[in-house]
């Protein structure tokens, strides 16, 4: 240790007698020690959560690393990173150990209290200081509007055929088991059993009932994932299956799809329900049901009470869960243009027009890559097109959050230049 | 303050009148002898067919750039020897493959598919030689190994396995000779050769520019000829080129050229055709090849200033006035790509290496311009020559004004999230290099004094709060264009990790120096790191994509930030040897009076 520093630490222990508690306490939390070791552990973190994405999904890479506590990196990630660089034998195996380290939330409170007490013990307000005022509460606010939208965003698909119109938006993680009935005059009834529902009635082995159906319906398998394998079964398959698509195809469980799937595909359950007679519980069948069925044109539903009349007539679906919206978005034309003489994608493009009676809107738009439309406090994205580009896949948000980000770039840009523009003009005062 | 004398000193704010005019005259000699040497005549009017337009990839170039990428591609140059021994231009090489067909043993005979594994040429039955250069008419025989090993390699690749460098090598020259084929046959995917002649007489079309509609490829246009469509007379005139030059007439040849042209002005409209000259002109003069060598000019004159003790001679201040002429040749090539591109300066890794190169290059004249001890001086030089040197095999990969992707065809992001964070990039690098700098002077020179280095790590400072403004600014706007482009601020993913960490590490720096955790030399040594994990944001991240199936370029590239990683830890390793091995700060130990006690500004530096 250097003799300066000693030096330094006890000038600074003699005015410190005369101060409050509170300052003794919050003094060594404000250090700046604290704060460099507080980064090298964030930089840390990011590094490992870059190198998790090779093999992780980025949802769960965020939840382990960046929305936790604490993480236990594996040392399997270091193996990867010496075969990309530094040629280590793509088949050599390391020992099983972690590196513990805290997690985002950790870090990200340590790193409030750290600079809170800083501002209460080391800052007082001045003009001069203006500017890191600026940028420490721009960071606040960034970090503020990221957990609003952790918590709050809501993200949607909203698929358009070109010429037809839609009123809802679907989940493109959870699901819902849908029964419907078309009335004569054109109304749809729905009843809708989400997904935790499903799990939750496995677990009981209960029946779920409604009073809208007159049956009981009764899961009897959920998977999260899953494949639908046609005949021949294997032949020590018992199928479930008495009615409906279910005598030609069976469900197989599949894991979950990882993150960085190259392709990008989407979990894809499936279920076997058996439904029960009111009152006596008489089976009427067990069915098959599956999103995948969401994928085909015309959708396939299942009917599940072939011989009643027409308007008592209920179908089934697995279906992406909706959100009824009270506005409607018709798809008047959609465009993929590509660059000429080239499959490349130069633009895509929704020319729609949107119908919200609540809010006496009636207009048409443009929708297309990195212009997006903002309606009741929803923006829409253009996200795919459907194969054959006969319709348009808008990305739905709702994100209350959205302007924080925003707001605190530009207080926080503004800061650095106030911060730093002084620290300049300081330096050339010195030189002239 | 005393300084001892041998510190470097800062030079006079106005330097003498003729070291400006001996950098210009400096500066012109190199570029003119770059011309003269890369300027070959020719019977054939080959820049007239140079300029001629091709659709490729996209967008309408001049066949020029097309030969020079595919030749770069294959052979690593722009040039090629040909059996006289004699260099000749890439669109030469090209009218050989195109008309290959028409004379069987033209360009089977060019030596120019470089194969570099000495196992590959075993079994290709080539014997090593210099250039590493080699025709296909030597290989012909084996061209069935050839496609077995290339096959397997991609079966390989595919199963995830790492390839060694036989395969690597093996899969490439198939690649190339593919490449070559396709040139031969004009089978060239996304390729079009003539321009659709409805311009005048379709009124409908008129609206919709040449280099919007799909140009037909030559294939396509003879067929339609053959099941009798009324043959395009751009066909026609295409054939008599190439026949001509198959039969050695370039009388012929130039005046179809000439023919060939007066078509296009009906057809394309003169802007495009101005832009393709233009392209042609660049490509030509190369003034990013000239501002390379420039810089190392640069380099040469401020080692030699600072170690040659010839004050009267000036050579610093020459150095300076080279550096502003090569920034300024820099520039110039930026705006015209920028203006043939018809977009912001970073648009793929290579122009962001070109960008990187002319933001460091004017960071380190305007550093110079405060204190001229020649310091900002040798930044602009190496690092503007290291930038275009990653620019020069970056090129190896294809065309450098390739089209975007749907989502990245926005000029408003490009320009400022794009631009800021490759600035913030710029700035990091110039504060690690200034770092290196700062360890080699101090370390291996007794040159510098306690004020020259607080005032180097001074720079240091200030560059890095630059670049903590400049990295975090480009990092938020980044995010804005992604919720205005997808609807999430903040995605967590690789290349924007990589932002965010340099935005933590110089903002790691900066706190570091407040709180007085380090002096001069600790922030010299962590701005070297921060070189590190600004290579990493540039390339590591990409490189992480790729991964286990990187190959050929790839993998070079990941050789190359293997060692650069390996260099930097063991700079800052040398930057944290305690200041005793430190010559400078012995030499002012020698230099201060006995009975001063010690030296504070470097004695306090020991945290």
């Amino acid at each position: 240790m250097d003799n300066t520093l000693d030096a330094a630490s006890q000038a600074g222990k003699m005015p410190r007698r005369g101060q409050p508690l509170w300052r003794q306490v919050l003094r060594p939390l404000a250090s700046l020690r604290l704060t460099v070791v507080l980064f090298v552990l964030s930089l840390l973190l990011v590094f490992y959560g870059t190198l998790a994405q090779k093999d992780q999904d980025v949802w769960d890479v965020v939840h382990e690393y960046f929305w936790s506590w604490g993480v236990r990196v594996p040392n399997q990630l270091h193996l990867l990173f010496a075969q990309v660089f530094f040629g280590a034998p793509t088949e050599a195996r390391w020992t099983e150990a972690y590196l513990p380290l805290p997690g985002g939330k950790l870090l990200f409170w340590a790193l409030l209290v750290n600079l809170l007490s800083a501002h209460l013990v080391r800052f007082r307000l001045s003009w001069q200081r203006s500017g890191i005022f600026m940028i420490h509460g721009g960071l606040l606010m960034m970090m503020a509007g990221e957990f609003v939208t952790r918590e709050f965003a809501e993200e949607n698909n909203m698929t358009i055929m070109e010429g037809g119109k839609a009123d809802f938006v679907e989940s493109l993680r959870f699901f819902e088991l849908a029964f419907t009935r078309a009335r004569p005059d054109g109304q749809i009834d729905t009843v809708v059993v989400p997904q935790e529902l499903l799990r939750q009635a496995i677990k009981s082995g209960a029946p779920i009932q409604d009073e809208a159906l007159p049956f009981q319906v009764k899961v009897l398998s959920y998977a999260g994932n899953c494949d639908l394998l046609e005949k021949p079964f294997p032949a020590d398959f018992q199928n479930p299956a008495t009615q409906g698509e279910g005598l030609t195809l069976r469900v197989s469980e599949r894991p979950p799809v990882s993150g960085v799937d190259p392709e990008q595909r989407i979990n894809m359950p499936g279920a076997e329900v058996e439904l029960l007679e009111k009152g006596s519980g008489k089976s009427l069948g067990v069915w098959v049901v599956s999103a995948w069925f969401q994928l085909t044109r015309p959708i396939r539903t299942q009917k599940v009470t072939p011989d009643a009349p027409a308007d008592e007539s209920w179908k089934v679906a697995l279906r992406n869960k909706r959100g009824y919206r009270s506005y409607t978005i018709t798809l008047n034309k959609f465009t993929h243009d590509v660059y000429p003489g080239t499959d490349k994608p130069l633009n895509f493009q929704s020319d729609v027009l949107l119908q919200d009676p609540d809010m006496g809107v009636e207009r048409t738009t443009v929708i297309r890559m990195n212009e997006p439309m903002r309606h009741a406090g929803e923006t829409f994205y253009q996200h795919q097109a459907l194969a054959g580009d006969s319709g348009s896949v808008l990305q739905v948000v709702r994100n209350p959050g959205w302007t924080l980000p925003y707001l605190s770039c530009a207080v926080v840009s503004l800061g650095m230049l106030t911060h730093f523009g002084a620290i300049l003009l300081r330096h050339l005062r010195k030189q002239a | 303050m005393n300084e001892p004398e041998k510190t470097i000193q800062s030079l006079p704010d106005h330097a003498p009148w003729w070291t400006w005019v001996a950098a210009s005259i400096l500066s012109s000699v190199v570029v003119l002898l770059l011309v003269a040497s890369s300027y070959r005549g020719s019977e054939f009017d080959l820049d007239g067919f140079g300029t001629l337009p091709i659709q490729n990839g996209g967008r309408i170039k001049p066949m020029d750039s097309l030969a020079r990428t595919s030749l770069m591609i294959i052979t690593t140059r722009t040039v090629y020897t040909d059996d006289k021994g004699k260099s000749r231009p890439a669109i030469d090489w090209l009218l050989k493959v195109m008309t290959s067909r028409l004379m069987r043993d033209k360009a089977p005979s060019l030596q120019v598919f470089r194969i570099e594994n000495d196992q590959l040429l075993a079994n290709l039955g080539l014997k090593r030689r210099s250039g590493l250069r080699y025709a296909v008419e030597e290989f012909q025989d084996k061209l069935g190994l050839l496609e077995d090993e290339a096959k397997r390699a991609n079966e390989a690749r595919k199963a995830g396995k790492r390839l060694d460098p036989y395969q690597t090598g093996a899969l490439e020259l198939a690649n190339h000779l593919q490449l070559h084929i396709q040139l031969a046959t004009f089978t060239l995917p996304e390729t079009g050769l003539f321009p659709p002649a409805t311009r005048e007489s379709d009124s409908e079309n008129a609206s919709e520019p040449a280099d919007r509609q799909v140009w037909t490829p030559f294939l396509l246009a003879l067929r339609a000829g053959r099941e009798g469509e009324p043959p395009d007379p751009a066909l026609e005139i295409y054939s008599k080129i190439l026949g001509a030059y198959a039969q050695n007439r370039p009388k012929d040849f130039n005046d179809a050229v000439r023919e060939y042209h007066k078509l296009l002005d009906t057809r394309v409209g003169s802007e495009l055709m101005s832009k393709l000259r233009l392209e042609h002109g660049y490509n030509f003069l190369n003034p990013l090849y000239a501002t390379l060598i420039l810089y190392l000019v640069v380099v040469l004159l401020v080692l030699l200033g600072w170690l040659v003790p010839a004050p009267a001679l000036r050579l610093r201040d020459i150095g300076f006035a080279t550096a502003l002429i090569a920034a300024s040749l820099h520039t110039v090539a930026l705006i015209t790509r920028m203006y043939i591109h018809g977009r912001p300066p970073v648009t793929n890794l290579y122009s962001s290496a070109v960008f990187i190169g002319w933001g460091c290059a004017w960071l380190g004249i305007v550093l110079e311009s405060f204190d001229k001890r020649g310091a900002g001086n040798a930044i602009a030089a190496v690092c503007g020559f290291l930038s275009l040197l990653i620019a020069q095999f970056l090129s190896e990969k294809g065309d450098t004004l390739e089209m975007l992707q749907a989502v990245l065809d926005t000029n408003f992001w490009l320009a400022t999230h794009v631009t800021c964070v490759t600035l913030g990039y710029t700035a990091s690098f110039v504060a690690g290099f200034l770092g290196i700098g700062y360890v080699l002077w101090g370390m291996c020179t007794p040159t510098m004094s306690p004020t020259a280095g607080k005032s180097l790590a001074g720079k240091i400072y200030g560059v890095a709060c630059f670049a903590t403004l400049l990295s975090f600014v480009g990092t938020v706007l980044g995010g804005i264009w992604a919720d205005q482009s997808w609807g999430r601020f903040w995605g967590w993913d690789p290349k924007e990790n990589g932002a965010l960490l340099i935005v933590i590490w110089n903002a790691l720096i900066l706190h570091a120096r407040w709180g007085k955790l380090v002096g001069n030399r600790g922030v010299a040594a962590l701005a070297i790191a921060g070189n590190m994990i600004t290579a990493w944001s540039w390339f590591g991240t990409n490189q992480l994509s790729v991964g286990l199936h990187a190959y050929g370029f790839d993998q070079t590239l990941a050789y190359a930030l293997r060692w650069t990683w390996i260099a930097h830890l063991l700079l800052v390793g040398v930057a944290m040897l305690p200041t005793e091995y430190w010559w400078s700060n012995r030499a002012n130990h020698d230099a201060a009076a006995p009975g001063v006690a010690g030296n504070p500004s470097t004695r306090g530096k020991r945290r």
